[in-house]
Parts: structure tokens; sequence; C-alpha cells
């Protein structure tokens, strides 16, 4: 039933609104672009299509910006996408941010009861077990009724807060001692859009201008070398960059091909910014980020 | 350990620095010298056309066409232009200081095959270092072959290199020498980029302005009993090869010297591969036909 | 004799023996549900040896670590010393490996030991490495695809002894010199097959060798059709979804690509880099050859099915399906081989 919806409204979306495509699942739960009619007919949404396809869509609009030869700003078709409830709070965010326009992108939201690992059978993911973002946050149409919400259990991570500062630091290096700086979590994360990111030593942005001052200078904050000094830097260092800004999706922890948990950080950020800023993530259209917040009455006790 | 450890660098000084153009990608050639005498003997025994990897401690390494000749023995020259990490420190160093150096890597010039054959160097830009090695070394032993001709340009007078050098070379008449540049200075016949081909001139003038691939054409190289080694910014490759084919050469007498990022020279790191040939260990020195082949069979 | 039988109960017997004299890696399930090879008795102990399944992670890591310093150096005064790192050239035994990934090393043998230069640090580790594989009799699992690569099941080349689970029992045989010295030396835990466990590990063999059961395949004809690929819109089309995170090529048994850096320390390193990050193949000069996703990624499947069997005779992809079970986006490469046009 929601197939035969995802499919009407993308198809009348490409026609009325000139989409460039639309950036859905097949059946068997992997990303695919659909850019004729005939392609979203393999549009599809099964509890196997797990993947945050916001990363696709950045990737889709990006690489239409940009000057003509005459100096003159490209234009840039818009993008459909089809999102789940997390999906749809990354990229509410990114539209927040202003990162793309609300005109750039056509949204299909599918309200998501829980997704599963397509090469594990039938299991759902931990993070859909008490999911409460299932309904999308932003969308053009639905293609399905809304379900209901559920409350976000955080006592995992409340478990972890408990532990006496020695204990802590060994789970943590434990964890980060199996990364193997794949990237891949930095890769699947949507609101890690940056082209070139300072913890990532394999991503530095060079133009043919670029003078050679500007590449020796340009400081190594993470080597080459794995191991927990580097991974934790790693690690710990992109996560404030996500304060206020992760919206815990769990796609991370999802592809994380070493299987670090670590929505155990996602979460805990996501749960430090409610009690401390009193502050959530896309939780509204509009929403000014929270790092544009700062004003007197924040605690500075850490200063002194 | 019973075999070699190709990732360790000898040690070498340097022992002379010529600035050979200034301005934020400023080109320097630096003699170096093995502080190992018979390692130094083992770099001297080389084709030209070979390469090294110079390491600057804490900074890292790059590789670089040698681009002195095998018969200056006892010392090697590299012509470094200042890009990044490694050259900018380079680019620092003075006479006195050292650096680590491995190598001689890749399969140079197949120079014995040349004999008697009259040879064009063209080289565009910092192209000229590694053609200086084959250029020198075939003058050295200029009995073995035909006449040498010298194309080299560069964006302006300023950034032409080994000047003193070149001039002596003119001077002696050990070779026919005619330099280019792009923009016009006084004194530098323009040659029209366009009809290169219609270009009338005195033999004896041997300044233009024009590019590379259009001075080839207004001199006619002719492709009897010649090759040619060209060497430069990749634009000026591509033109200078329809130039030679529009003269009637064939892609065999052609013979350049490619470049890719690099890490290991050794054929290891699986980066600077064109299809399933490494630059580093089957190159960097490709006929025009090799490397025509070596794109098609990707 | 060169046959024998190592019941299951006394495997742990055998892993300690063995320790005596090695260095032991053997395949365990860690607290995140990963079968990777860890050290006995440094952060593993005998009995929690998984020899039940393919290990998750290939035992590329054990010749060929991921960080591995390759010198130290100091400049005192101008004067530069180079302090070279030493070989890492203890007994080694790897105690579990599938056909697979022994196949994958003697291919790792030929990138690393052939041609005209000879990786001195994977080479002192390789001479000391002793492996015993287990076979399968089938796919381990729906992403193995070993038979279109060359290999099987029950492939031999590579492993210095062949084991076949034979019920309450390993079936050992010795296939090198190396195998058949450390079965001598095993010889207080190990006993004589009876012609049941004969028959049984020839029915294991001849299952093998029948290569039922992989629902994946590459043909042969697939991989011919490379030649005319190349130009091929397929490849950015595929690519698009790839996410260029390193996945695939650091969990691949014959990825062998690194980088080399000088770090903080004063030592040079080397670490694994994979053709798939955004620089890999950039140069200083902002040129990158291979800039798109559609290039990288077919420059890897060319690299296993095609360069690899122009320069040393074999396919670089030994199927053991890694890849294909972790790329976030859902890449599989014998879906690509077989549908490029």
């Amino acid at each position: 039933m929601s197939d035969e919806i995802i499919r009407a409204e993308a198809k009348k979306a490409l026609r009325d609104r000139g989409l460039k495509c639309v950036i859905g699942w097949s059946a068997d739960g992997t990303p695919f672009f659909a850019e004729t009619e005939e392609d979203i007919e393999k549009l599809s949404f099964n509890k196997f299509c797990a993947n945050n396809l916001v990363p696709y869509l950045t990737q889709e609009i990006r690489s239409q910006r940009g000057k003509t030869r005459d100096g003159k700003e490209k234009i840039v078709k818009p993008v459909g996408i089809v999102v789940k409830g997390c999906d749809s709070k990354a990229l509410l965010l990114l539209l927040n941010e202003n990162i793309l326009s609300r005109k750039e992108v056509f949204i299909i939201g599918i309200p998501c009861t829980g997704v599963a690992d397509r090469h594990a059978g039938g299991a759902l993911y931990r993070k859909c077990i008490k999911c409460a973002m299932r309904n999308p946050a932003v969308y053009d149409v639905l293609a399905s009724e809304k379900v209901q919400e559920d409350t976000k259990d955080y006592s995992e991570i409340e478990a972890i807060e408990k532990m006496p500062a020695e204990e802590r630091w060994k789970f943590w290096k434990d964890i980060f001692a199996d990364c193997i700086r794949c990237h891949a979590c930095k890769r699947s994360c949507p609101v890690c859009y940056c082209d070139e990111c300072l913890l990532d030593p394999t991503d530095i942005a060079i133009k043919p201008d670029t003078t050679a001052e500007e590449k020796a200078h340009r400081p190594r904050w993470v080597e080459r070398s794995v191991n927990i000094p580097e991974n934790l830097v790693y690690h710990l260092a992109r996560l404030p960059h996500l304060t206020g800004r992760c919206v815990d999706c769990g796609e991370c922890e999802r592809v994380c091909p070493q299987r670090l948990p670590l929505r155990l950080l996602t979460a805990k950020l996501e749960k430090d910014v409610k009690e401390i800023f009193n502050y959530e993530a896309a939780s509204e259209e509009g929403q000014k980020p929270l790092i544009a917040m700062s004003c007197m009455e924040d605690d500075n006790g850490f200063i002194m | 350990m019973n075999c070699e450890n190709h990732y360790i660098p000898q040690i070498a000084e340097i022992t002379n620095i010529v600035q050979e153009t200034t301005g934020e990608r400023a080109v320097k050639t630096f003699r170096i010298v093995l502080k190992d005498k018979n390692v130094q003997m083992e770099f001297d025994d080389r084709r030209p056309g070979q390469t090294c990897i110079l390491s600057i401690f804490g900074k890292g390494e790059s590789m670089f066409a040698i681009s002195s000749s095998p018969t200056k023995k006892g010392c090697l020259e590299f012509s470094v232009q200042r890009m990044g990490r490694v050259t900018e420190k380079l680019h620092e160093l003075e006479v006195g200081d050292e650096v680590g150096i491995r190598g001689p890597y890749g399969n140079g010039f197949p120079v014995d095959e040349w004999k008697d054959k009259n040879i064009f160097f063209i080289a565009g830009g910092i192209g000229m270092a590694p053609v200086r090695s084959v250029m020198n070394y075939v003058l050295d032993n200029g009995k073995d072959y035909g006449e040498p001709h010298l194309i080299y340009g560069a964006r302006s007078s300023r950034d032409l290199s080994y000047k003193a050098e070149i001039d002596a070379l003119e001077q002696e008449g050990a070779i026919d020498v005619r330099r280019t540049i792009d923009v016009e200075e006084p004194g530098w016949l323009p040659i029209d980029n366009k009809n290169p081909e219609q270009a009338k001139f005195d033999p004896s003038c041997r300044k233009f302005t024009g590019f590379v691939a259009t001075t080839v054409l207004a001199m006619k190289c002719s492709p009897d009993n010649a090759l040619a080694v060209i060497c430069g910014p990749p634009i000026m490759i591509k033109t200078s090869i329809a130039s030679l084919a529009k003269l009637g050469w064939s892609d065999g007498q052609i013979y350049m010297t490619l470049e890719n990022k690099m890490k290991c020279g050794i054929g290891k790191c699986g980066r600077c591969n064109i299809g399933g040939v490494y630059v580093c260990v089957d190159g960097p020195v490709f006929t025009y036909a090799q490397v025509k082949k070596m794109l098609n069979d990707q | 004799m060169n046959k024998y039988i190592l019941k299951k109960e006394k495997v742990t017997d055998a892993l300690n023996t063995l320790g005596n004299a090695s260095v032991v890696y053997i395949p365990v399930k860690n607290k995140r549900g990963l079968v990777e090879y860890r050290e006995l008795g440094k952060n593993a102990s005998a009995a929690d040896v998984r020899l039940d399944c393919k290990p998750d992670v290939p035992p590329k890591g054990i010749l060929f670590p991921q960080t591995e310093v390759l010198f130290t150096f100091k400049k005192m005064g101008g004067k530069i010393t180079v302090t070279p790192a030493r070989p890492d050239d203890r007994e080694k035994v790897i105690f579990g490996a599938r056909p697979c990934d022994a196949i994958a090393i003697t291919l790792m043998d030929r990138v690393f030991c052939g041609g005209k230069f000879t990786d001195s640090y994977y080479k002192a580790r390789r001479e000391k490495v002793t492996i015993f594989t287990i076979a399968c009799d089938g796919p381990a699992d729906s992403k193995c695809f070993c038979p279109s690569t060359g290999g099987s099941p029950a492939a031999t080349d590579g492993s210095d002894v062949m084991m076949y689970d034979v019920d309450d029992s390993y079936y050992a045989e010795g296939i090198t010199d190396k195998g058949r010295k450390i079965l001598e030396a095993l010889k207080g835990h190990l006993g004589k097959p009876t012609p049941e466990q004969e028959k049984r590990k020839d029915e294991i063999i001849k299952k093998a060798e029948s290569a039922e059961g992989f629902t994946r395949k590459i043909t042969e004809e697939s991989i011919g059709r490379l030649d005319s690929s190349f130009d091929s819109k397929y490849w950015d089309d595929i690519a698009r979804r790839c996410l260029s995170c390193g996945a695939c090529t650091y969990y691949c048994p014959t990825c062998h690509c690194f980088d080399i850096n000088d770090e903080p320390g004063s030592k040079r390193v080397r670490t694994w880099d994979s053709c798939q990050f955004s620089n890999f193949t950039m140069h200083t000069s902002a040129h990158n050859p291979r800039t798109g996703k559609g290039q990288k990624l077919r420059n890897r499947y060319y690299h296993k099915f095609k360069y690899s069997k122009e320069n040393i005779g074999r396919y670089l992809c030994v199927g053991c399906g890694r890849c294909i079970a972790l790329c976030p986006a859902g890449l599989d490469i014998t879906k690509a081989i077989s549908e490029v046009k």
C-alpha cells in the first residue's frame, strides 16, 4: 500500500517539480536513485530499508551547485527523497542549518515501526526498540498512516553515568581499542557534511591554487596510526561537533563493521543537551542551531 | 633478516643549491652526495630517467626524477618545485643539511636502443628536470647519437630553469636550443599559435613566444631517424604529441615520463597504477604507444 | 605418517602446547559478537577458540599489521641517524583459518615478496608463520563465492596443516614440510584416523569440490566482459551510493594498499589505506586521476579481477564475501561484475 503511494507521489513530483531524481530504497533495502518513471517503479519500503538516505540527498544537491563558465549560479534541480522518522529529523536539521533549502527537496515521509539488518534475518536494530521518532518530522506527503510513538530509553546511558571514573575509562578504552578508523560512521552520518574533515587525515581538500604553506602547515589533528589515543581523538573530537546537531538516527552504530556501540555516545550527547540546554535537535522547522544560542545565563563555571 | 629493507633511506648531504626560479612555486636544484661512498657509487650506476624518493625526516617522503645525468658521478641532482609539505621544508634546507634518499627506482630511458638517432628533447616547466638527465647523458656520449635538439618552454622567461647551463650548451653548439614562453617579452619572436606551420624565421632565432607544441610545428621537427623525449604539464604533452603526429611521427618514437602520487616506490602500496601497470616500477618512462595501450587496456 | 586425528576435546591442550613454542592466533568471538583473531595467552584463552565458523575478520593483520613503525630517526646537530624497527620474527601459528583466507595469504606473499622488491617486514613475519586451516564443505555463509575466484571450500593452497571436521574430531593432515613438522611436535595430543573418519573426510572434500550451495557466483564470461566495460556508465551508477568509507578494503583479506607518514615521536609509520578514500591518488597539484567514486570502485574491482590476473596470474579476490556483508550501502561485487555492460 505504502509502496503504491511512494511511487505515485514520486512520479508526480518528478513530472511537476522537475526533480533530478528520487532517492529511495529498492525492495532489498539498498539505496536507489530513481531518475525515470520506470526507475520509480522499483522504489519500495520494507523493514530492511535501514539506510538513512540523507547523505545522498546532500550529495545530489551539492553536486549540482556551483557557477557556470559565465559566472552565473548553476540551476539546482530539486531532489526527492523517501525518509523514515529518524531520517527526516536529520533532514530537518540540515534545513534548519541552511545546508539544504526547502525548495530543493521533495520529501516523501514514511512512518516506520523499525528496521532490521538485511543480512541477519528479522530482528530489529536496538535503536528501533522504544523509538520516539517513528513519524516523519518534515514531509511534503506521507506514504502511510502515522504510528504510535514510544518513549526513548536512556537506562543504558544512565548505567554508564553511574560507573566510577576508573571503570568508565576502561569501558571506553575497550571500545576505542577496537576502532579501525574506516570512517564508515562519519561517512554515513547525515550531519557530518564537511567537505574536509579535520579529523580525517585522508580527506584534505586541496585546489590547484592551494599554496605550499597551506599544505605544509595544516595541522594533523589525527595521525593515520590506529591506536587508542588516536581513536579517542577521532571519536571524542567528532562528538562536540555533533552537539545539538546529532539526532541519534543510529546510522553510525549500524554501519560500524567493528560493531562499536556508538549510540552510547550519541544518545548520551542528546541526553546532556536536553538536560543542560533544554534543547532537542530538529524539534521544529526554523529552529535555531544550539551553538548559535549562547547567552549570558549559560553556566560558565567550567572556565575558572 | 636476510633481505634488504627497501624502506630505510640512505643519508645524504646537500652540497649545492641553485635557485632556478623564484615566486610561489619556486624551483631549486639540490645537489646531494651520499654519505657512504659505496652507496654513492651504486647510485652512479644507474640509467638516466630513474627516480629517487627523498626523505625530509619529520615531514615525509616524495619521489623526484633525478635531474643529473649518470655521467655526472659522485652526486645526484634534483630540481624541486615548492608545492607542499615535504618540498616546502626541503626549500628551507641549506648546504650541509642532511636528507634521506632511497632508490634509484623505475626503468629509466632505454638509451642503449637510441644509437645514432636524432633526439628532440621537448620540455615544459618543471618537466625539464627529468629531460635534463637524459639530455646531458646523450650529450656526454655524443658520438653514440645523432643530432640533439632542445625545445624548452615555460610561462615566462623567469620560469625557465638551468639558464647558465643551457646558455653554455648553446654557446658551445653542443645542442640546437630553442626556448619558448607563453606571454610575449621583448626579443622573443611571436609565433602565431593558430598557424605555426606558416611561421617564417631566421634559423639563428632561438627565442619564441608561443606554446611548446606550436614551436614544435614551426620548427618542423623531422621524424626521420629520430625520437622525442617529452615531459611537462599534461596539456603541453598532449598538444606536443599532436604536433609531432602532424609532422609524421609515430607513437613508438615518442618517449614520455609519467608521474603519479607515490608512497612506497617499489610497487607494493597499490597507489600509482594505470590499469595493471605501476608507474613506480614499470615506468616512469613509457613510449606514447605504450601509454595508449595502457589506457586502452584498463 | 602424516594424517592424524585431534579430538575436539583435546583442542585446548593442543593449543596450549603450540603456545609453548609459538605465538598462537585463534579465532575468538569478542564481546561485540565479532569473530576475530586474538593472541592466545594475551587476550584469549584456548577454550574460547571458535573453529565452527568463518571468522568475521581475516588474519591479514597478523602478517600485515594495520599500523607498523618502519623506523625511528634522530636528528642531532644536523646529523641524522635512522634506526630500523626490529623485525617481528617470532614463531607464529594461525590456528583456525579458512581456505579462502589461506589462499589470500599466498596472494599477499606474491604482492609483498614478488616482483623486483621484497618487503622485508612482511617477509620476516611470513617465514615464521604456520597455518592450520579448517576446510569448509560448502559456503560458510550466503556471502561466500570462493569457487568463482578459482578457490574451493577445501582448497589447501597456503595451508601448512589442513583440518576437516569429522564430527567429534578434526582430521589433520600436514600439507607442507612445516605442517608435517608441527604435527610431529603435537603427537602427544593426536591419534590415528579410523576408516570411518577417512571416509568422512573424503565426503567433505567431495562435497566441497562439487561447489554446491553457493548462491553467489561470478562467471568467467562476466569477468571476461570487464575488458570492454571500462568506460561503462554502470560504474558511476552503482558508486552513487558508495559512502567512500574503508570497510571493504580493511576487511578484505587481500587488500594491501598502504600509506606511509612521518608521525610525532620521530617515527615513520606504515598504515593501511583504502583506494576508496577521497585523496588516495590525489597529487599535490590537486590533480586527481581517480576523483569520482565510480572510478575508484571500478579500479578496486578491476584490480581484483583483471589487473591481478595480468600481473600475477590469479584473481586477487578469494570470494570470502566480507565486503558484501559489511558494505553500508549494499554494494555487492558479485552483482556488479555480473551485471556491468
